[in-house]
Formats: C-alpha cells, structure tokens, sequence
C-alpha cells in the first residue's frame, strides 16, 4: 500500500486474470468460441474506459460507439487508401478520436448535469451519419473491405488463436493502467468527485479537467479497440457502430458493476453471449426478431432497479460492515484522546 | 498585522426574493482565531460559500492577501491558500482515512493521469513523498492506526477529525471551519478548541462559524455576528456578547 506500490488483492486478481487467459487459449480451438473470446476483449476495452467514465467521473457516453467506429475507420481508411502501418494507423486513430472527444467534452463537462450525454448522443448520430454518407471515404454502407490484418514480430495474426493471444493480454495490460489509474492522485481526485464534487473542488481537484481527462482517455481507449476490429474483421462498415451499440457497452458497464475494474470486463462477456444467443435465437425463430432490444433495456432496467452496484461489487476490506447508513455513535471515551 | 488576510468587501447575496446576504464588510487578521456567528439561516454558510467560490456574489468582492478571490473557481481558491470544510459535507466515506488525506494533498501534487496509469517515475516519486506527509499527518492527529479504514466505518468526532486534517494537508494560509464542534461531546469540543488555538500558534488563520458559545468565547480574538444577512456587531469576544443588538438577535437561544 505505501509509496504506491500494489495492493496484494491486486496482484492476486491480475494473476487469476492472467491465469484464465492462457487456460483459455490453450485448452479451446474451436474457431467459434475463440472469435466470441476476441469479440468480448474488444468490447471489454471500450467498456473499461466507460466504466471509468461512469463509476469515477458520474458522467454518461452515448457515443462510444461513435468512438469504437472512429478507431475502426480509421485503420480502414489510413491503411487501404495511404497504405500505412497498421500500428501506426492505430496510434493516429487514437490521437484523433481523442481530440475530437477533448473538443465535444470541453464545453460540456464544464456544465453541471448531463450535457455530456446529450453531446455524445448527437457526436455518435453524426459520426454514424458520416460513416454512412461520406462515400468517397467510407465507401458509404457497403463499407470497406481488404483491411490489412496486424503482424506483430513478422507474424501474421489471421486466425482467431493468433488474435486471441494479441487480445487478451492487450486487455490485461489496460485492467492494469486502469487499476494504477485508480490508485494514483488523479484517480483519486475522481473518485473524490465521483462522491461529492463539491468537496473535491474544495480541496483543489479542478473537477472539470478531472472529468475531460477521463472521457477523453475512455474515448481513446474505444478508438483502440475500434482499430483492432478493423484488423481482426478486415470488413468496417457503419451499422455495428450505432446508438444500440452505445446502449449495449452501456448496459455492459452497469450490469458488470461500474466500481470496480473488473465489473465491465463480466458485462462484457455476459452481454456479448447473451447478443450472440439473441441473435441465434432471431435466425431460428422468426418471432424473436427485433426482440434483441427489448431484452437490452429490460438487462438495464432491472440492474438499474435490483442491483445498481452490478455483478461485481467493490470488495469491503477487513470484514468492515456494509456501509453503516450512519456512523456509529461514538462513545464519550472512545474518541477524546484522539484529537489533542 | 496591518494588511488583513481576507477581506469581505460589501457582500451581497439574493436568493430570488431572499436576501441571505446583504452588504456585509469585515477583515480577518493574520494569525487570529476569526468567528463568524448568528442565528439559524443567519447568511454564514452563504458567506463561506461567496467567499470559496461556491456561489457568485450578487454584489461585493472578496480579497485574500491583497488578490481578488470573486469570479475565481473554487478548485483556484484552495490553490490560493484557502482550506475550507462544511457544514452537512462529510469527507469521502467510500474512501480510506488515508485516501482522504491523499485527496487533501491534491494540491501538492502534479502527476497526471496518463502518468499515474503509467506509473511513470516521476509519478511514483511524488505518490510516495506524499504518502509520507499523509502518514505524518495521520500521526499527528492520532489516525495513523485508522489509515486503511474506510471514513464511513470512523465515530463521528474522528470523522471530524479526518475532514480537519485533510483541509490542512495542503499547507492552507487560512482555514474555514463551517460548525466542526456540530455533534461533538464536550471533551471533544474542548480537544477541538486546544487545536486550533495550537494551529493559530503555528501561524494558520481560522475563520469559524460556530454555534457552541463557549468555544467561541474561549479561543477566539474576534467575532463578527450575522442576523438575517446583516452584520449588527464585531469585536472582541466580550464585547459583542454584552451587545444589546446581539442579545435581541439571539433571543430565546442560550448565548453563554
Ligand atoms: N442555495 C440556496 N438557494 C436558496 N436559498 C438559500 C440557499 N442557500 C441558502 N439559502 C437561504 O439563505 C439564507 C441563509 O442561509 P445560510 O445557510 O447561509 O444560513 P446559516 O447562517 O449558515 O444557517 P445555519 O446556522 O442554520 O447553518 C437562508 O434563508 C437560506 O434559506
Ligand atoms: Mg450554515
């Protein structure tokens, strides 16, 4: 704990962490399970940055779909039009979604309320609206095709397994910034104003700034993940990056648990079978079309009602009670001495 | 001595029809130990709150060492040297004791976020100097064995305890207390006392709205007094309580 270094609960949850990435890989070869694996990092990535967002900043995204597209196209275009680097399409990716999301939140996080959620309501349509009628660069929605896959030391990652193993680790090393993040000054400062940001500009926290830097990075961290769909599909085109993707990475980070770095990455999973076995279902059975939504907002409703906290709760330390509603009353003796 | 630290300059503050505030001048002086009394919805909350940038004045500016404070932002306040708690905030309950005294320290710091979740050198230097003033500090207020508990878990008069050590972490000229003897015990209350007449001997400045008489007669140099968004009195101690004006504002409450 002292001088920054890390909690043991830490070590030992990124250790399982690492542990049930590598039994994964090895044990499963199915092409199926492992596109499925890769397909719930992606969205794990963009749901640990919106986790930040949303459990330390008290600020929602509408947009982060927008965002995943951005990265996403970005790679398409940088790499087929101008035949760039793939790593380096990414970088640029990242760096300009980044600054877009920087120019949407200035205004509005100044602002107190939910203007942000609006700004990235109207940030992810437009952006929609561009992928789909901007045609002499996104190709309109047939979308772009032939994206080059990514190579890492001279191999080729074109198969599932190979992505898997870019992937995963990928999301490990993002679970572990996030958890610095979060021990660090700054992450301090915002779970300080997460809590009541009165008292955290009080004590020097320029909660504006705090709440800009925060969406600003889960915005990047989107356009991450957005790229290495490019590569891993080698298709983009507009409809996976709409409002119901937004509501779905949203409902990820609700129902994972927002207080916790490892609450988005369960909504992930959960969510993104759950997608896939709707989705199963709507091929089957007719009937079921269209029902994939309704399930979407019934999941966050009654998270929203029943379980607020998510699947992944923060742990309590040292068997200290559940969050007394009020501290308890103190006894005459049991505080003097303290002060002096 | 002869330049105030802040000075309260024709203060006015309308809520729609109610005038919570209306032209109130005073100064603090360096060093003093500075009540701000008066009865319920007095404006003293609302004072504190002009003045830390809570609220924008309707009218009137406040000074701290000769810099205007009006129209800055709050988090700009405290990076001029002004601490401050309130009256119904708590500290950070979901947060340790020593997280909460981290937060206090914000303003000794720089890291940002990318480098804290780089853990850039830089970064982990500066976690570590002020983990070792948190610790310090925890020491001095008798906390230290408190430090990975969580604030909600604490009694009362240690979470007070912990708030006041956190507005003092950053090294702040001028400390504004909003009521901190509110529910403390009267051994407490006179611990409470003992500590800021210390911390006034190490040079900080309190201004400190308080409703518990005997403390305020007893460590404080002077009182201004608020009724009904006025100043009616200031001076020393003794004097405002045997002020006529004073007596009648605070009729049928205990002025001890
Ligand atoms: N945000 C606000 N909006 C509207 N009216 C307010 C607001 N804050 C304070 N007031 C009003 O301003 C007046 C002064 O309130 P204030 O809280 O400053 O009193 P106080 O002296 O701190 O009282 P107390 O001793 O009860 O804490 C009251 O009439 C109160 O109702
Ligand atoms: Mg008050």
């Amino acid at each position: 704990m002292r001088g920054g270094g890390w909690a043991r609960s830490r070590i030992l949850g990124l250790t399982l962490f690492a542990a049930a990435i590598f039994t994964f890989g090895l044990t499963v070869h199915s092409g199926y399970l492992l596109g499925m694996a890769v397909l719930i990092a992606l969205h794990a990535l963009v749901a640990l940055g919106l986790g930040l967002l949303m459990g330390w900043a008290g600020q929602i995204s509408l947009g982060h779909a927008g965002f995943y597209g951005l990265g996403a196209y970005a790679s398409a275009i940088l790499t087929t039009r101008f035949g760039l680097n793939p790593w380096l399409a990414l970088v640029l990716g990242a760096v300009g979604t980044g600054l877009i999301a920087f120019a949407v939140g200035k205004p509005t996080l100044r602002l107190r309320g939910h203007y942000l959620a609006m700004g990235t309501l109207g940030l992810g349509l437009i952006i929609w609206t561009v992928f789909n009628q901007a045609a002499t660069w996104t190709e309109g929605p047939s979308g772009i095709r032939d994206i080059p896959v990514l190579s890492l030391g001279g191999l080729a990652l074109d198969n599932d397994q190979r992505f898997y193993w870019l992937i995963w680790p990928v999301v490990l090393v993002a679970v572990m910034l996030a958890g610095n993040l979060i021990n660090s000054r700054m992450g301090r400062a915002l779970r300080a104003l997460g809590e009541n940001e009165g008292a955290a500009a009080a004590a020097g926290v320029d909660v504006a700034r705090a709440k800009l830097g925060v969406f600003t990075l889960s915005a990047v961290l989107a356009s991450i993940a957005g790229s290495f769909y490019a590569h891993y599909v080698t298709f983009v085109n507009p409809s996976p990056f709409g409002f119901a993707l937004s509501i779905q990475l949203m409902t990820m980070v609700v129902v994972g648990g927002e207080m916790t770095v490892w609450g988005p990455l369960v909504g992930a999973g959960v969510l993104t079978v759950l997608h896939q076995v709707l989705a199963i279902s709507a091929q089957r059975i007719p009937a079921m079309e269209g029902l994939e939504v309704v399930a979407y907002g019934a999941v966050l409703v009654i998270f929203l009602l029943f379980r607020p906290q998510g699947l992944v709760a923060p742990l309590r330390r040292r068997g200290a009670p559940p969050r007394a509603a009020e501290p308890p009353a103190p006894r005459a003796d049991e505080v003097v001495g303290e002060a002096s | 001595m002869s330049v105030p630290l802040l000075r309260i300059e024709r203060l006015r503050k309308d809520f729609g029809g109610v005038h919570a505030l209306s032209e109130v001048s005073f100064s603090v002086r360096e060093g003093d130990i500075h009540a701000l009394i008066g009865p319920n919805g007095a404006g003293k909350t609302t004072l504190f709150n002009c003045a830390t940038g809570v609220f924008s004045p309707s009218e009137g500016e406040v000074w701290f060492r000769e810099r205007r404070l009006t129209g800055l932002a709050p988090h700009r306040i405290a990076a001029r040297g002004v601490a401050r708690t309130a009256q119904n905030l708590r500290p950070w309950r979901e947060m340790t004791v020593l997280e909460n005294v981290l937060v206090g320290c914000h303003l000794l710091g720089h890291a940002g976020m990318v480098a804290g979740a780089l853990h850039l050198p830089s970064s982990l230097r500066e976690e570590r100097r002020l983990r070792e003033i948190t610790m310090r500090r925890l020491e001095q207020a008798h906390l230290a064995e408190y430090a990975d508990h969580l604030v909600g878990e604490l009694a009362l008069g240690q979470q007070r305890m912990v708030e006041l050590t956190r507005a003092l972490a950053s090294n702040p000229r001028m400390l504004m207390l909003d009521e901190p003897a509110a529910g403390l015990h009267t051994r407490e209350t006179q611990e409470l006392g003992g500590l800021l007449t210390s911390l006034r001997g190490q040079g900080l400045t309190v201004l400190l709205i308080e409703h518990d008489m005997s403390l305020v007669m007893s460590i404080c140099d002077r009182v201004v007094v608020l009724d009904y968004g006025e100043k009616i009195a200031e001076g020393a101690p003794r004097e405002v309580q045997a002020d006529p004006r004073v007596v009648a504002a605070y009729l049928g409450e205990e002025v001890s």
